[in-house]
């Protein structure tokens, strides 16, 4: 679905001025689960992996922008994490496709398995065509003036809608809107194991983000987003929440 | 040599006397027995000289009739023989396994006595060691034990598991000739009982012949497979094994009492006022009563109530009267079992905790509040009364619901004819065989052969077939992970090749010994007031399903759910309002199927009565006859039973046509919110209920494709329609449908699934509690049950998915009860009469209807959902321009 002359969102990313987008791929969380003991089998990549390949194929791309938290363990660099990040850039440069990479909250030690492929990290954030990509996990102190609109992830949002019974779904969702006349968009989490927060639950303070937290989340347009039902648009958050009470019992 | 022919299981038939008991044991026994008592009780009469003479034996009798003493008399008999034989090693010749730590200590004590005493009258005998090992025994008393093991070993089903792969230790063990596995009735219906039987042909197999397998229960039914269940299969036939029954020993005294004769149009606080002076009368006629409530919250509820209500008449009545619960932590009720056993106590109040048998000191009546759901349940129960010989088991069973008088009634009946309901014993749980086959390779490596026949020697597992046996060794291997981590992270190896399998990585012993176990962690959100108010933990799952706005009860107030992060939940108080939010998983006992259909005969034969004419005179003398009701209960019973059969009369319903446990009734009615209620009256049971409903939800929601609610109940059933949507098809309509693999698609996407897949998964060592030697909360895990079954849907013969469907379809359900009811609708055997839309839904109705929601069954796709919700969003627009 085009949002914009310029911005195109499908699930779950985004072509942005002729750049892909992505967000939260959280790579190597099976390990990190592995060490907290929980056995996972390796889902994740292998289907990370297929989607951006097919958004590719799709969108033909010159850029590939990975918006923060590429990877997902804090406290060091695991081996599924250098094999699966390592396979990632190494698949998309074979395709000729030019790589930015943008710090997530999670992206301690990635910098030694991006230097394997000579790629050097934004950090906090790239400005490029006047969008700043930033991943989200830092307030924004000043904007600088050549940018127009800010794409961003970390929040994972998404949203569960319940039939008069109580039964629901759950749907990761697009955000957009604007913060002090420059536009915002929200990716949601690339990562199918990545849980998503629950717009309809939390409240301002419950946001993970500091920078959403300071925005009019109330005001930004929800575009639910799923591999079965494509791209869907909702409304603004406050009505979708006078119709999440409407349609409860 | 033998071949078939000989009776496997059998009945003792042989009483022995006293003299010739003491003839067969050793003198200095003998002479201690003597000495203590008259005579022997009735288990000794029939068991000590089978035990004596090697046999298996599996003894049932109310507590208090020297259960215990039958199986240790034997074994301390010929370990002193040993002894003067100087054969007696520095090894363990007996293991008693009890569920119970606290059941440990007293067994601890209770040979104390005796082997102190037996040495004081014949000074010079060799010592015999005795010492508990639990999950609770320090490492500094381990040690010592293995350098003096104690030669009887006293411990729990998950402690026996743990040191079958004690390096040193399991040495100690290659000499057991005795193993006693004390409440096995407690265990054979859950998967403790599964993982001990696994254990005990683990022990089997190290030992390398047949040990003594002596089992001590009380009730149940029936005897034949509880027997086959503790001395497993040789080669596939059930080894040799003697039947104790004694329960004829104790007699019984049982009525049903309503505290008033109109359970419906009496105010609640009237009800249950005079509930509470009924139970005050007892307790003071009584020296020590114990009381059973069906609930932890009864407990509490029960005891503030006692108090209040004789502190006139007995002194110091808030010291002694005392709750007895699992929520109460292990010191409190340490110190209550100690009062209770000084006779300090005038009245104990429990939920299920005191059900088992610690000594609990001199009893003489049992009350029950609310149905116990099955006879043999009310027969334990009440065995804990009259704790001394030849005296009689006191119960009072108490009811203040209409359709439990029915029950209770009918039950008593049955109780006093000594009908038991039939125990249902897990069949091939994929989860706990994962267990044992890590612990296994943690032993040793493995012919898979071998492994596969040891496997097949536990009852549960005679029928395993090859295909799920190898699936779990392929799990396990790491078959669904990347080559490169099966080396950090598989448990064992196997090579299919060569038919071996083995322990794999540093860490498969740590995680076998500290994840052990069957009782399932949950995952608890904290839930504070809005001003950080700490008011208790909610599941995960019921969690995942609030919205803001939605109330819902915790610890007995009602709160409104504000916000979540993760897994801090927000609140603010709403005391005074009803919930909104039914609670989901309010696993309550379920009436037993045999009961049930048993209740639903008693239907169908007071309403011919009541066709035929009988007297209200006739029909309450019926009922006070048959389970010794007072007036007020009888009189409950047959208004509640007329009131059913006029209003049907009136609707036209011909006595043929009444709900019984040949005719199922079909009603519908509208609630005021326009939402129907297809009401089944389907009186089996709630396993039976919850397969029925779900499999019928699925195949109305497949025609309807919406969502739909069941609401289930022991005697029937409720589908759930939302507004706009009739019912087109009925429980007839499951005739010539596969329920199986109905009620398989009807719980793919249930929260139900998700909770016991994630309890599967913690048993079969897929999430570990412990990893490399650190605890892990559950909270810490960071995936939801949603997303684990999300990737696991995914493999092809997921060994733990499996189980998962197979615990909740056959142990939490009971589908192969429900495809008999369907093969009964198609047979002719049991008609569905459908009496179509009533006004106001006929008394038998109302429980079920009140019931609320039990579940969803979610038929309605992603796409509609959401067309659904943009329309509400369009109202909404619409409504703010126009």
């Amino acid at each position: 679905m085009r949002l914009l002359d310029d911005v195109e969102v499908f699930p779950y990313g985004a072509m942005v001025k002729g750049a892909l987008v992505v967000a939260d791929l959280h790579l190597g969380y099976e390990d990190a689960l592995r060490e907290r003991g929980v056995e996972l089998p390796y889902e994740q990549y292998p289907t990370v992996r297929r989607w951006i390949l097919e958004y590719i194929d799709e969108h033909d791309p010159d850029l590939v922008i990975l918006n923060g938290d590429v990877k997902h363990e804090f406290g060091g660099a695991l081996s599924q994490e250098w094999r699966e990040v390592l396979d990632l850039l190494r698949t998309l440069r074979e395709r000729g496709i030019g790589i930015e990479v943008v710090r997530g909250n999670h992206d301690n030690y990635l910098i030694p398995i991006l230097l394997r492929e000579g790629i050097r990290i934004r950090d906090p954030h790239l400005i490029k065509d006047g969008v700043m990509y930033f991943h989200g996990h830092k307030e924004l102190l000043a904007i600088p003036e050549e940018v127009e609109l800010i794409v961003m992830g970390h929040e994972h949002p998404a949203i569960s809608l319940r039939d008069d019974l109580g039964g629901g779904h759950k749907f990761k969702v697009f955000l957009e809107g604007e913060y002090q006349g420059v536009r915002v968009l929200v990716l949601p989490a690339i990562s199918p194991l990545a849980p998503g927060t629950d717009l309809l639950k939390v409240d301002r303070r419950g946001l993970l983000s500091p920078f959403l937290r300071m925005v009019d989340l109330d005001g930004f347009t929800i575009h639910v987003v799923d591999e079965e039902v494509g791209v869907v648009r909702l409304g603004t958050l406050e009505v979708v929440r006078r119709a999440a009470k409407i349609s409860r019992p | 040599m033998m071949w078939g022919g000989m009776a496997m299981i059998s009945k003792a038939v042989r009483e022995y006397t006293k003299e010739e008991v003491l003839e067969a044991l050793h003198p200095a026994v003998a002479l201690w027995f003597d000495s203590k008592f008259e005579d022997l009780s009735p288990p000794q009469r029939y068991a000590v000289i089978p035990i004596h003479e090697g046999r298996n034996v599996l003894v049932t009798s109310p507590t208090g009739t020297g259960k215990t003493l039958t199986a240790f008399l034997s074994i301390i008999s010929e370990l002193l023989e040993m002894g003067e034989r100087r054969e007696l090693e520095d090894s363990v010749y007996a293991v008693y396994v009890s569920p119970l730590r606290a059941l440990n200590n007293d067994i601890y004590r209770n040979l104390e006595v005796p082997l102190r005493e037996i040495r004081e009258l014949s000074p010079g005998l060799p010592g015999i060691r005795h010492a508990v090992r639990t999950g609770d025994t320090p490492t500094s008393e381990r040690s010592r034990q293995l350098r003096r093991p104690p030669h009887i070993l006293i411990t729990t089903p998950e402690t026996l598991g743990i040191i079958l792969t004690a390096p040193k230790f399991r040495e100690k063990l290659r000499t057991v000739r005795w193993v006693i596995v004390d409440e096995i009735h407690s265990m054979v219906e859950n998967k403790r009982g599964t993982h001990l039987s696994l254990s005990l042909e683990r022990l089997r197999w190290l030992v390398g012949r047949d040990f003594i397998r002596i089992g001590l229960s009380a009730t149940i039914n029936p005897l034949e497979e509880v027997a086959k269940f503790l001395v497993g299969y040789d080669r596939g036939k059930p080894r040799d094994c003697l039947i104790v029954e004694t329960n004829w020993a104790k007699s019984l005294d049982l009525a049903l009492l309503s505290p008033v004769s109109d359970l419906v149009n009496t105010p609640t606080e009237v009800v249950s006022s005079k509930m509470y002076e009924l139970i005050s009368r007892l307790v003071r006629e009584h020296t020590t009563t114990l009381i059973f409530t069906n609930t932890r919250s009864g407990t509490e509820r029960v005891v503030f109530h006692l108090k209040r209500m004789l502190r006139e008449s007995i002194e110091d009545i808030d010291e002694r009267i005392a709750a007895h619960h699992s929520s109460l932590s292990r010191d409190v009720r340490g110190e209550v079992e100690e009062r209770l056993k000084r006779g300090e106590l005038k009245a104990i109040v429990s939920s299920t905790s005191l059900e088992l048998g610690i000594d609990i000191g001199y009893i003489d009546l049992v009350i029950q509040i609310g149905s116990p759901k099955s006879v043999t349940r009310a027969l334990q129960r009440i065995g804990r009364a009259g704790h001394r010989l030849h005296e009689t088991s006191k119960g009072r069973f108490i009811v203040v619901d209409r359709d439990d008088a029915v029950e209770v009634a009918v039950m008593l009946r049955e109780a006093m004819a000594g009908r038991l309901d039939r125990v249902h014993i897990p069949r091939n749980p994929l989860d706990v065989l994962a267990q044992h086959i890590v612990g296994m390779a943690v032993e040793s490596k493995w012919r898979v052969g071998d492994a596969y026949d040891l496997v097949r020697s536990a009852y549960p597992y005679v029928d395993l077939a090859w295909e799920d046996f190898e699936s779990v060794l392929r799990y396990l291997s790491g078959e669904y992970t990347q080559l490169e981590s099966r080396k950090v992270y598989g448990k064992i190896w196997y090579d299919p090749e060569e038919g071996v399998f083995g322990r794999r990585g540093r860490y498969a012993r740590v995680i076998y010994a500290t994840n052990i176990g069957t009782i399932p962690d949950e995952v608890a959100a904290r839930v504070y007031t809005t001003d950080g108010k700490y008011v208790g933990n909610l599941e995960e799952g019921f969690l995942e399903r609030l919205m803001p706005g939605d109330r819902f009860v915790l610890g007995g107030k009602v709160y409104e759910f504000v916000s979540a992060r993760g897994l801090r939940v927000k609140v603010r108080p709403a005391f005074d309002q009803k919930p909104t939010v039914p609670a989901w998983f309010s696993e309550m006992l379920p009436l037993s199927y045999e009961l049930a259909l048993e209740i639903g005969r008693f239907r169908g034969e007071f309403f011919r009565m009541l066709e035929e004419g009988a007297t209200r005179r006739e029909l309450i003398a019926l009922i006070m006859g048959m389970s010794n009701a007072n007036r007020t209960a009888a009189l409950a019973i047959y208004n509640y039973l007329r009131q059913q059969y006029l209003y049907l009369r009136s609707l036209g319903v011909g006595v043929e046509d009444m709900p019984s446990h040949e005719v199922i009734l079909v009603e519908s009615y509208v609630d005021e919110d326009g939402r129907t209620h297809q009401v089944t009256h389907s009186l089996y049971g709630r396993r039976t209920n919850d397969a029925l409903s779900r499999a019928l939800a699925y195949v109305a929601g497949r025609k309807a494709r919406r969502n739909l609610g069941i609401a289930v109940k022991d005697t029937g059933f409720a589908i759930i329609y939302p507004r706009g949507v009739k019912p087109e098809v009925t429980i007839a309509d499951l005739v010539g449908e596969d329920i199986r693999d109905v009620l398989r698609r009807a719980l793919s996407r249930t929260e139900l699934l998700r909770r016991r897949f994630r309890h599967v998964a913690a048993r079969g060592l897929m999430i570990l509690r412990n990893y490399k030697g650190h605890e892990i909360s559950v909270n810490k895990q960071q995936i939801s049950a949603q997303s684990l079954l999300k990737i696991v849907e995914n493999i092809e013969g997921f060994p733990l998915l499996k189980e998962a469907y197979r615990e909740i379809m056959e142990d939490y359900m009971d589908v192969e009860r429900a495809e008999e009811v369907v093969r009964g609708i198609g047979s002719g055997r049991i008609r569905v009469v459908d009496v179509g839309v009533v006004r106001v839904p006929t008394p038998f109705a109302h429980n079920i209807v009140l019931e609320g929601l039990s579940d969803l069954i979610f038929m309605e796709d992603k796409m509609t959902a959401l067309r659904r919700f943009q329309s509400e969003i369009e109202r909404i627009l619409r409504g703010e321009s126009g």
